[in-house]
């Protein structure tokens, strides 16, 4: 017996030493190309195979930034042969700050206090791509502006060091928006992976010409880094606007902007709309409830809001109440658009005199152009976008899905994003299993960032070395009024063989369950099961379902009523002896005839039996004690007269020698039990029994 | 007696049939191995065995559609059986858009996201056990009240209520489908003239969560909606509602 126990153990110790070799951690960190651009985000693939749990380390930022929130990642735990395992890929987000040769030392993996590291990467670093040339970006909509009209000049920019300022610096011939908050302007973060963020001034020319936006400077990564500048064309107009004279006039007026008149089918364009009340007025405003606003009639397009805001401002001395809507326009069709004015109508009263009030802001037209022709690759994506690709790893398992997913990201008409057109896999099946939508709306913001996902699992079907042609998406920037086409790819992947005993099942539902692990797909269907029990028709369940959910109950009821019982029978004792008075007094009138005694048995029967149905002492009643008795008990005076009769005929035949004959004794048992029948009905009404 | 002799009787007789099926198949006499297990079927024999060699038998003889249809019965009445969710995965790879099974919705999926691997009898099971416990531990409560008891009542009263739901959702699952025939139409609403959004193909299976006389409304596992007319679907349960059979 003990030389199986050694066996054992020995098998035990081999298997234990050979599963622990199988769990040896190990790190690897890759990236697509060791080429790449300042300020360009690329991605870093993180992969650990060992035991768990693991804690990352990740070097200091010198020269480039490593965001450790991975953007995509794909974590699956195993157990092989009864060890634990945990493998896990993580798509990190780098970014470089300086060109030339740049190293990213070892990112190390600290399991059970042993550190394991990955190779460094060293990276080339390049400059010269013209979109990263300047980080920060400052644009308008439109390069020509009119003197004394408002717009909106943006800055995009990587997450910086410090937030964007609230409003431009001074820049001779701009003015910054009066009065206004400091959330007036725009910003968004586009979560995508090169985490942009785009703020906004509305800002008005001041002088005609030319007006040059100069090159700022921001801190990047601890980094100095210049935007563009900018040279606007400023257009005469007159310098007397409705809302300047009105401004002085301490008179409600309504101020109405959009933030561009010449647009691309399917580009927004943003309506704002301002009501201007004075807070305080040398006119009698208060029959200004009775007045009205009209939003301006926008034929043409279809609007969405995005934001109502009420705030106080000032203009020149005056303090107003400032009723603000916005709302984003899509152009359903191309050609020339009128957004109507936007008007107010009320009461004023001046010096008793009540007269009505009018005043009106625009109208203004819409130029609507038809985009340019389109390349195959575009799919209807308009705005300002980040599309990225991720794989969710490029270690592939015969039958085992991986998760491909194309985000798009930033600013632009949602609806209009389509999903890219994904190439054939020959060596795989593709769906496209979901897609999401939202949108990141920031304090401050005006236009919500949008980020659009669509996910695809890739299962392959083959073992081998294949490949993902590019994936290439274009989109339409209305701003540089052309298509960018991005290509992502072709990504080369090697798929391993599926073993039998731990292929994966395709769980297609959701991305979440692509790391499930549950058993295999062969290459052919299983064979037929055999019965081991005979075969029964199925049979409906109600019936019984219901006894057994009733039964229970009914029980309870029952076993609830009888323990009431047994505890009144304990703790009530008018109840006790009530309970028992009628079959005891029954019981004794049938016992009547062979007693000796018969009248005296009757009359001490009939009275046991009042003592017991009233909870009364029974011994000394007379005849007149009980039909003292039954009249405070309010017996019915019938039945009282014949108990009373009833045990006078008894006390009669007890005092007087002559003994009751055989047919009087008859009839007065009969009558007792008619009347103790019908208290015992009386009672039982008036002790709750039935 | 005489309804024990019919049952035995009877059950022999399904017996056989089952035999007679599995001979067939084995002799890959496909078309009378269907008569025998459909004929099962049609005397409301449901038992997963019986739904599985009908598939089985199917998938031989090539109709993905009905193969998927029976594999999705058997799994209904027994989703422990691992062989049946690996032949419903080999079946879907044998079809055209090899869509995933939609996934269960609302309550299901929030809080009983833990019962898809029980099966309807066992949720039953537990439930009337602790309905049981309930009722009667309520009644030794009442005979002498402990602090023990409260504790079973209230934990028993929970897992029946739990298990009853658990119960109540296997044997009222979202009606699943399956299409039948290739380029079905699913159109954005139920006219014959309404575009058409998308298309079902043999196998695919779909969630009907409306009806409109012929017409029903679909979802798929990617999300897809429309209206289809139902001769094109075939019900997974219950059986007698197939167009199938």
């Amino acid at each position: 017996m003990i030389y199986r126990y050694i066996a054992l153990c020995l098998c035990i110790l081999t298997w234990s030493g050979w599963s622990a070799a199988q769990n040896t951690p190990r790190i690897e960190a890759s990236v697509e190309s060791t080429e790449v651009h300042v300020f360009k985000p690329f991605l870093l693939n993180l992969y650990y195979q060992g035991p768990g749990p693991v804690e990352y380390q990740f070097p200091p930022n010198v020269g480039f930034k490593i965001n450790p929130n991975p953007r995509g990642r794909s974590e699956r735990t195993s157990i092989i042969n009864g060890v634990r395992s945990l493998q896990a890929e993580y798509a990190l987000v780098v970014e470089v700050t300086k060109a030339g040769e740049v190293t990213i030392p070892p990112i190390k993996a600290i399991v059970a206090g042993q550190t394991f590291s990955t190779e460094p990467i060293t990276l080339t670093v390049k400059n010269d791509d013209p979109a990263f040339k300047y980080p920060i970006h400052v644009r308008v909509r439109n390069m020509t502006v009119k003197k004394g009209e408002w717009f909106w000049v943006y800055i995009d920019s990587p997450w910086l060091d410090k937030p964007l300022p609230n409003q431009l610096p001074v820049i001779s011939g701009l003015e910054n928006a009066p009065g206004l908050p400091p959330n007036d302007g725009q910003s968004s973060y586009v979560p995508s992976r090169s985490r942009t963020q785009t703020r906004g001034y509305r800002v008005r020319a001041t002088q005609s010409g030319t007006i040059t936006i100069p090159s700022m400077t921001f801190q990047l990564h601890q980094q100095s880094v210049n935007s563009n500048p900018l040279e606007l064309k400023v257009l005469d107009r007159p310098s007397t606007t409705t809302e300047d004279i009105k401004g002085n006039s301490g008179l409600p007026f309504v101020r109405m902007d959009v933030d561009t008149r010449d647009i691309y089918l399917g580009e927004p364009v943003l309506m704002t709309l301002q009501l201007w009340v004075p807070k305080q007025s040398p006119f009698d405003l208060s029959a200004r409830n009775r007045s009205t606003t009209s939003t301006p009639s926008t034929e043409g397009f279809y609007a969405s809001d995005v934001q109502n805001d009420v705030f106080e401002a000032h203009l020149g001395t005056q303090a107003y109440h400032v009723n603000e809507q916005r709302k984003l326009l899509y152009p359903t069709k191309t050609g020339e658009h009128t957004i109507d004015a936007y008007r107010y109508e009320g009461d004023i009263v001046n010096r008793g005199r009540r007269r009505e009030y009018l005043v009106e802001y625009g109208p203004y037209n819409v130029n609507v152009k038809p985009l340019p022709s389109a390349p195959n690759t575009y799919t209807g994506a308009i705005g300002q976008f980040n599309v990225d690709v991720d794989l969710s790893s490029t270690k592939l398992k015969e039958g085992v899905p991986i998760e491909l997913s194309l985000v798009v990201s930033g600013q632009g008409n949602a609806d209009a994003i389509a999903s890219p057109k994904f190439p054939e896999l020959s060596w795989a099946h593709v769906a496209e299993v979901k897609r999401e939508q939202k949108e990141i709306k920031l304090f401050g913001q005006v236009i919500p960032a949008i980020e659009k996902t669509f996910r695809y699992t890739i299962t392959p079907t083959r073992a081998g070395s294949h490949v993902i042609p590019a994936i290439q998406y274009a989109t339409f920037d209305p701003h540089q009024g052309n298509y960018i086409e991005d290509t992502f790819g072709p990504f080369n992947l090697t798929v391993s063989a599926g073993d039998e005993d731990s292929v994966s099942m395709v769980v297609e539902d959701s991305s979440a369950n692509i790391s499930q692990s549950t058993p295999l797909i062969g290459t052919s269907i299983h064979p037929l099961m055999t019965m081991s029990d005979s075969l029964r028709r199925a049979q409906s369940r109600k019936l019984w379902l219901y006894l057994v959910l009733i039964l229970p109950i009914v029980l309870y009821a029952i076993a609830v009523r009888y323990l009431n019982r047994q505890d009144r029978f304990v703790n009530d004792t008018s109840f006790a002896r009530a309970q028992g008075a009628y079959e005891k007094g029954k019981n004794r009138l049938k016992a009547i005839h062979s007693s000796s005694e018969p009248g005296e048995e009757l009359y001490r029967t009939m009275i046991d039996y009042l003592g017991d149905i009233f909870n009364i002492n029974e011994q000394g009643l007379t005849s007149k004690d009980v039909e003292d008795l039954l009249e405070a008990k309010q017996i019915d005076p019938e039945n009282a007269t014949t108990i009373i009769r009833l045990l006078k005929s008894c006390e009669r035949s007890r005092y007087a020698a002559q003994k009751l004959t055989d047919d009087e004794l008859g009839a007065l048992v009969q009558a007792a039990q008619n009347v103790m029948r019908t208290l015992e009905s009386r009672g039982k009404q008036n002790r709750g029994v039935k | 007696m005489t309804i024990f002799l019919t049952m035995l009787i009877g059950a022999t007789s399904f017996s056989d049939s089952f035999e007679l099926g599995t001979q067939a198949y084995e002799n890959n006499q496909y078309s009378q191995a269907v008569e025998e297990y459909e004929s099962l079927v049609y005397n409301r024999i449901y038992e997963p065995e019986v739904f599985y060699n009908l598939a089985n038998t199917y998938y031989q003889q090539g109709d993905y559609a009905l193969a998927m249809v029976n594999y999705e019965r058997a799994y209904f009445l027994n989703p422990r059986l691992k062989i049946v969710q690996e032949n419903i995965e080999q079946t879907r790879m044998q079809t055209k858009q090899q869509l995933a099974r939609p996934t269960s919705a609302g309550i299901e999926s929030e809080f009983y996201f833990w019962h898809h691997m029980i099966s309807a009898k066992t949720s039953l099971s537990i439930a009337i056990f602790s309905w049981l416990l309930l009722w009667f531990g309520l009644i030794l409560l009442k005979k002498s009240p402990r602090k023990g008891l409260k504790a079973l009542v209230g934990v028993s009263g929970f897992v029946a209520f739990i298990f009853f739901g658990s119960w109540y959702l296997k044997t009222n699952p979202m009606e699943l489908a399956v299409a039948q025939g290739d380029d079905i139409p699913v159109r954005i609403g139920t006219k014959e003239t309404d575009t058409i959004r998308f298309e079902l193909y043999s196998g695919d299976r779909v969630h009907i969560d409306a009806h409109m006389g012929e017409q029903v409304r679909i979802t798929t596992a990617t999300g897809n909606r429309g209206w289809v007319d139902q001769k094109y679907l075939v019900t997974v349960w219950p059986p007698e509602r197939t167009t199938g059979m």
